[in-house]
């Protein structure tokens, strides 16, 4: 599984790495560090990839699988 | 085929007719939401000059996130030259850009963290004071209280004058959503315009004082703005107040309200209550259910930029559109059972901070203060109910109770 947090659509409400701080972590301006980048999601994490995407307000976050 | 009510007609969208700033029992506009939402994404209101409501959470986020269409040139839906300017709340981008990059960072969670142990220290003061009493109105001794000094503390304003800000506060809403003119009959807010004025001449001494006598502008907020530059020239008088005027009506209400509907919920639901004290780690969840279900924007106006056909409906430039956070926090198509408060409800993504450009710049110091207020409470005043006979009623528009009688064993 991937996750991308779209850059145009983040605007650091910060649900993301407060819900699921095992996968995603704050910098120093209160935005996920991993704006507008895709990571790889071990499979343990995946309900953790979930989490964020469901408390994004903006929609910012997509999650794909690969195969 | 003018106005927006004629238009609305055409494209079978129902009608409605509400001053939305007309006081109420409480609860009524959260359930006028709900209702709102079961009819259609979008409503006509015979209101004003006649205006928009959206209710979906699917729609109301997009008008957030389209400022090119959605303009925030005004706010209030029943007023599209608004009488007063919010900076940056009032721009659209990028000329919010610059300010939202000044405002930002006294509002991070790692700032606001830092903070945190002076919200503590205010809650439990005022919690000592309160609870040997054995009961009393929360709104006026609590809710009002720890957002004010809260905020005050934090921009460095004198806590001397916390009276005269709750004050103007509270004439300024009053006015806000017109509900001064509505109680009054004859369309003036006279109440409003004074303490806009005496806001004005609050902050007009704050800045002569920071700019005669100035403090560090990396922890003096009014040190910082007066020599804030956008392209390398310092912002205006006017720009100045337009952004401490929106700090101000932005840091006082929106956190006491929500204080308000929280403490609300927990007397008459005493089971949540003591889960929350049992389970300190759910309180932050709590806060979300609260945050969504009781959102105190019942919406955000938005003006039209250019003639657009939208889902349906034909947009003309200058219509003014209410998109509800409300109704979007309770659409049936984002939360199971919406209605219901959970206080474990898993999914948390809600419009109680809005979305886009605009979204709600003090949430993490908002969440703060409600979690550590209600932490405080609980601590010297763990059970507590409505008082019999109490008459709960709520301000329209930013909605919040007037009053919450509250009683406990002291």
């Amino acid at each position: 599984m991937k996750l991308h947090i779209g850059a145009d659509r983040c605007t650091g409400h910060g649900r993301c790495y407060t819900l699921a701080p095992q996968l995603l972590a704050e910098d120093d301006e209160g935005f996920v560090s991993v704006r507008g980048q895709s990571i790889d999601v071990p499979g343990d994490l995946e309900p953790a990839a979930l989490v964020a995407r469901g408390a994004c307000p903006e929609g910012a976050i997509s999650l794909t699988q690969q195969n | 085929m003018d106005s927006v009510l004629e238009r609305g007609k055409a494209s079978g969208c129902p009608a409605m007719s509400l001053h939305f700033a007309q006081p109420q029992p409480a609860g009524f506009y959260h359930r006028k939401a709900s209702e709102l939402n079961a009819g259609a994404p979008i409503w006509i209101n015979d209101n004003a000059q006649g205006y928009w409501v959206v209710t979906t959470h699917e729609l109301v986020r997009e008008i957030f996130q389209t400022p090119e269409i959605f303009g925030s040139e005004s706010i209030v839906p029943s007023a599209p030259d608004q009488n007063f300017v919010l900076i940056p709340t009032n721009l659209d981008p990028p000329d919010n850009g610059p300010y939202r990059k000044f405002l930002d960072p006294w509002f991070t969670p790692r700032a606001v963290r830092a903070f945190e142990p002076q919200i503590r220290a205010i809650a439990r003061r005022l919690v000592e004071e309160l609870a040997p009493t054995g009961g009393d109105d929360v709104v006026q001794r609590f809710c009002l209280r720890l957002p004010t000094e809260a905020f005050m503390t934090m921009v460095g304003l004198p806590i001397k004058d916390i009276d005269s800000f709750v004050d103007w506060v509270e004439a300024f809403f009053r006015g806000y959503g017109g509900e001064e003119a509505l109680a009054r009959g004859d369309g003036q807010q006279p109440e409003m315009e004074a303490a806009l004025a005496s806001l004005d001449t609050y902050m007009r001494g704050i800045f002569a004082d920071r700019l005669a006598n100035p403090r560090d502008p990396e922890t003096d907020f009014f040190t910082a703005l007066v020599n804030f530059e956008i392209d390398g020239r310092r912002i205006t008088e006017e720009q100045r107040q337009g952004v401490s005027l929106l700090l101000i009506i932005a840091g006082l209400d929106t956190t006491r309200a929500h204080l308000g509907w929280l403490l609300y919920h927990l007397a008459q639901n005493p089971e949540d209550r003591k889960r929350v004290q049992a389970e300190p780690e759910l309180l932050p969840t709590a806060i979300e259910e609260s945050l969504r279900l009781h959102a105190m924007i019942m919406g955000s106006g938005r003006k039209v930029r250019q003639d657009l056909h939208w889902h349906g409906v034909d947009l003309r430039k200058g219509d003014m559109v209410y998109a509800l956070n409300t109704a979007a926090n309770r659409d049936p198509a984002v939360y199971e059972d919406p209605d219901v408060f959970k206080v474990d409800r898993k999914i948390t993504g809600h419009l109680g901070f809005a979305a886009g450009p605009h979204r709600c710049s003090g949430m993490h110091f908002a969440r703060a203060e409600l979690r550590i207020g209600i932490e405080e409470f609980h601590r010297l005043i763990p059970d507590y109910r409505i008082a019999d006979g109490a008459e709960l009623t709520e301000r329209g528009v930013e909605l919040s109770l007037h009053r919450l009688p509250l009683v406990w064993s002291s």
